[in-house]
């Protein structure tokens, strides 16, 4: 059975690195990228397991990538995750009303990724998570 | 891939993606000729703000629910083999169009008329059997249908547009005779003082020893017993400051012996306890005559303007006894001010954040921020609209003490001296 593919959108090298490393060695495989837009080629072009998702990006941001993502029949059941540094509640309202299927705060805890990846993933595909 | 992203930037905002329909205006057919269009227009409709007072959540699902009702009707439909599109106005409205064959008008139309009334028939049975009759009620499916023929001398996007305004049109003219049918009965309610009260358990949720109960006002059996359609109605007629002195009167006209020593929660707008009536102190001792423990219970969601006026009016009830309870407490997801500001008694936590707390972490993050100012300002949180076992272990592990809903004891018209 293959592995489960995360998408992880941000453009900070440091969020990818530690995303990068929480889900080693978890069964993922994570393709990363610093461009929204690059994303959403990938996305649409292979629908992943999961979207791990940053909200400001410049080319194109967190909630407008996942509406699209929303509209697409390839990628309407796709769970996304948002990585936000915004501590407000209306932001994560926002996050839940574009279609998010839950947050993480940035700086998060490994482990608290790796939980939120594993239920997210472990729904979508009727509870089989990971490779192993 | 530029292009490709500006055609879906495109479809982002010409769609919806609660519904999947396409947004209106109908670009697609703008510039076609449709010898013979059929327009049927439903709309879910009778009071505005059924999204604030619910959640958008739950709006969601009834949006998602017609959708779902129109394509299925619309597959077993005699107009099936003439649809033309879908669009949904981005709110609360759904357009079906069709390109209708050549026959005799009256009878197309009339074809077309049974077939809106179908589409809505279908779609208020699917609310009920999904989201329950209070929502059915909260809120009626409006339909109408409109046969608009080709017309040469006009230009084909301007037909179809008139086409929509006029279904729209018709939907609005059968709303407001509806709405003006119930403001009567309002009137009437009033005039009669046709009103009971009810009272649920607001309870102690780890040993569910009974702490209080909430009045809560029915109205007379029928289309105006639940209190969200009587005071929407009054609101629509200017008499909800007559609607509430009337509630209150009826509450402490007579307090169950059952309530004695526990508190009493009644509901009451800040306009009302602004207005000089209600201020008399004759009003408030014979409120504290009538029962001694009350708490005054004010909604989240109405708006409070001058707080610092507000805050002399509630040192003036509380001069006299009466405790303050917050109510729809986090219903707009982000009002912590009025809880700061008013430093009420009690916090009630909106149903809308209650239900199914135990699947959404956002749901318990506000507990949570609602529970630590609770803590800070010392009033205790109650939580609202328990009906599953799983929001009561949410609650309990979040560390919400009390609550009231389905689960822990429905509204009675009776309590028994000796219940819990």
């Amino acid at each position: 059975m293959s592995r489960p593919r995360v998408l992880l959108v941000d453009d900070d090298a440091g969020v990818r690195s530690a995303v990068t490393s929480a889900l080693d060695g978890e069964g993922y495989d994570v393709d990363w990228f610093g461009d929204a837009v690059e994303a959403l080629r990938q996305a649409l072009a292979e629908p992943p397991a999961l979207v791990l998702l940053d909200v400001g990006m410049p080319r194109l941001d967190g909630w407008e990538l996942c509406e699209i993502l929303r509209r697409q029949t390839q990628t309407r059941e796709v769970p996304v995750l948002f990585l936000t540094g915004h501590t407000d509640v209306r932001d994560r309202i926002t996050a839940m009303q574009v279609g998010g299927s839950d947050f993480i705060s940035k700086p998060f805890r490994a482990r608290d990724l790796r939980d939120k990846v594993r239920a997210l993933v472990g729904r979508q595909t009727g509870g089989a998570s990971g490779g192993r | 891939m530029i292009d490709e992203l500006e055609r879906l930037r495109l479809q982002r905002i010409l769609s919806d993606w609660v519904t999947g329909l396409p947004l209106y205006p109908v670009a697609d057919l703008r510039n076609e000729r449709v010898a013979n269009l059929g327009v049927i227009y439903l709309q879910i409709g009778r009071f505005a703000g059924i999204e604030s007072v619910y959640g958008w959540e739950l709006y969601d699902q009834v949006l998602r629910c017609v959708t779902e009702s129109l394509r299925a009707d619309l597959e077993a439909s005699a107009l099936r083999p003439c649809f033309l599109s879908m669009q949904f106005t981005g709110c609360d409205g759904f357009y079906l169009l069709f390109d209708l064959p050549a026959d005799g008008t009256s009878e197309r139309e009339q074809r077309l008329e049974k077939e809106a009334f179908r589409f809505r028939d279908g779609a208020m049975r699917r609310l009920s059997q999904r989201l329950g009759r209070t929502i059915v009620e909260l809120m009626a499916v409006h339909c109408s249908a409109v046969y608009v023929p080709d017309d040469p001398r006009t230009r084909p996007a301007r037909n179809v547009i008139r086409g929509l305004r006029e279904a729209a049109r018709l939907v609005e003219t059968r709303e407001s005779a509806e709405r003006l049918k119930l403001v009567a009965s309002c009137r009437s309610v009033l005039a009669g003082r046709k009103l009971h009260a009810v009272y649920q358990p607001v309870v102690s949720i780890k040993d569910n020893a009974v702490v209080g109960y909430e009045a809560l006002i029915r109205g007379p059996h029928g289309e105006l017993e639940l209190p969200d359609v009587l005071f929407a109605v009054a609101h629509e007629a200017d008499m909800t400051l007559e609607l509430e002195s009337l509630c209150l009167e009826t509450i402490f006209a007579k307090v169950p012996r059952g309530v004695a020593g526990k508190k009493l929660f009644v509901n009451a707008s800040p306009r009302l306890l602004g207005h000089s009536v209600f201020l008399d102190e004759r009003n408030l001792q014979a409120m504290k005559r009538a029962h001694p423990e009350v708490v005054l219970e004010i909604s989240e969601k109405e708006v409070v303007h001058d707080y610092s006026a507000f805050r002399e009016t509630l040192d003036r009830l509380r001069h006299v006894g009466l405790q303050i309870a917050i109510d729809d407490a986090g219903s707009g997801y982000s009002g912590l001010e009025s809880i700061l500001q008013l430093r009420p008694e009690y916090i009630k936590v909106a149903t809308s954040i209650v239900r199914n707390l135990h699947a959404d972490t956002i749901k318990r993050q506000v507990i949570t921020a609602l529970a630590t100012l609770g803590e800070q300002i010392q009033a205790p949180l109650i939580a609202e609209g328990i009906e599953q076992p799983e929001e009561l272990d949410s609650l309990l592990a979040l560390g919400v003490r009390m609550g009231q809903g389905f689960l822990l004891g429905r509204p009675q018209a009776r309590i028994a001296r000796t219940a819990h």
